[in-house]
């Protein structure tokens, strides 16, 4: 079983509260229950994705060329979610420099920066959109 | 109470306050510190008649105000009965502490037990917050406390949908200290660990070395305020609690508390899931 979660759920998201906390429900749940269903013999995975290539990254107001960071393709991170599984991971943040930033980075600061890249990113889209909004990443 | 109570500016978090969840443990500890500080309040939580008692009798020894709400928050429309509740009160903080757990092998747990649990303890606070906290936007000046568990921190068998549900108000929390901070609102989240409340007593571990370990709803309580006072935004109760969580990597955390909830599971009269509550009622709901 692998659930998708995001690695914004390892911390607050300012002006993503709810769709962090969301996120980090899964990650809490998936968490749990790896250890629960391990003795059913069923692995269970929590993929943590970070800026992924998705129709939804678009929607949220991303515009490549504005960011320094370069979104991950979905094949690379289904990639690692398959393997993480296959690995009987608990769980696994996609993209090295996602995994090495959440280690090395105070929760703090990544927390301030995804805010402050967020609210920049609900400005750029037209306000209708902001709110039908029901995905992350 | 343990202690002294904490006291609050009741210029900056009063004239009123709401609690949840008021009527026993954490929250009926919260409403008899806030009171201590001349704080009126609104009291919510099932059980209207035991919230009546603690009322008059906070009313009494504080000289405050206090009104009552009977409602059960994973009802439907329990909002509008706190929206009337607190109709034309200036309202400056708000703690959203009613919660409940479910101890059990998560394949053993009936989804109406664990969808009523996430009820309480996820929408129950967001509406609350997402609410109020308009309101205490306008007013540019106020608090909001969550409470969660020490249980957030990590993913927790045989209560994995209680730890997961801790982990999304720990989570918010955390990302609306932020988005408040500009706006003059204090938010804090508290974790607390085991403490002496009659949910403790209801599984049992009162009887266990977690029971022994409880910490005092009062010291628990006291901590918060005080978090919440120096606007924190998270805030684990007790020095040993959070010197554990510290010093134990997150997997052996997870280890641990699932232990525990097995143990404590195992111990149930019935070797079903079950919430701490029991039956549900719906009978004290006004709307």
């Amino acid at each position: 079983m692998i659930l998708v979660s995001a690695a914004g759920s390892l911390r607050g998201v300012p002006n993503m509260a709810n769709d962090a906390a969301t996120k980090a429900y899964v990650l809490a749940l998936g968490r749990g229950l790896h250890r629960e269903f391990a003795r059913h013999g069923v692995t269970v995975s929590v993929l943590l994705p970070g800026m992924t290539d998705t129709p939804t990254l678009d929607k949220l107001g991303f515009q490549p060329g504005t960011s320094p960071l370069k979104p991950m393709t979905v094949e690379q991170c289904v990639a690692e979610g398959l393997a993480a599984l296959a690995a009987n991971r608990a769980t696994h943040i996609a993209g090295r420099l996602n995994r090495v930033s959440d280690r090395v980075i105070p929760a703090r600061v990544t927390s301030m920066m995804m805010g402050r890249m967020f609210r920049q990113w609900a400005e750029r889209r037209p306000a209708q959109e902001a709110e039908s909004i029901g995905k992350t990443r | 109470m343990s202690g002294k109570p904490v006291r609050l500016d009741s210029a900056r978090f009063g004239p009123w306050a709401l609690v949840t969840g008021a009527s026993s443990g954490i929250g009926r500890g919260f409403a008899e510190q806030i009171a201590a500080s001349k704080i009126n309040l609104v009291l919510a939580a099932r059980r209207l008649s035991t919230l009546d008692e603690l009322g008059r009798e906070l009313a009494d020894r504080h000289g405050i105000q206090v009104r009552t709400v009977g409602v059960d928050l994973t009802g439907p429309g329990f909002m509008n009965a706190v929206i009337e509740a607190t109709r034309n009160l200036d309202i400056g903080l708000v703690v959203s502490n009613a919660g409940d757990m479910v101890l059990g092998e998560f394949l053993a747990s009936p989804y109406d037990i664990l969808i009523r649990e996430t009820r309480l303890n996820v929408d129950a606070h967001l509406r609350l917050i997402h609410h109020f906290g308009q309101d205490l936007a306008r007013r540019g000046r106020g608090g909001l406390l969550l409470v969660s568990s020490t249980a957030a921190m990590q993913g927790v068998p045989y209560s994995a949908n209680y730890a997961a549900t801790k982990a999304y108000v720990l989570t918010l929390g955390q990302a609306l200290h932020h988005e408040f901070s500009g706006r003059g609102i204090n938010v804090t989240v508290l974790l607390p660990g085991a403490t002496a409340t009659p949910m403790l007593s209801r599984f049992g571990a009162d009887r266990t070395a977690m029971g022994r370990l409880a910490m005092p709803v009062g010291t628990c309580v006291a901590d918060a305020l005080k978090a919440l006072r120096a606007n924190r935004a998270v805030r684990i109760s007790g020095r040993m609690n959070r010197l554990t969580i510290a010093m134990t990597p997150r997997s052996a955390r997870t280890r641990l508390f699932g232990a525990l909830s097995k143990s404590m599971a195992a111990q149930l009269p019935h070797s079903q899931a079950t919430s701490a509550d029991g039956q549900v009622t719906t009978t004290d709901v006004k709307i």
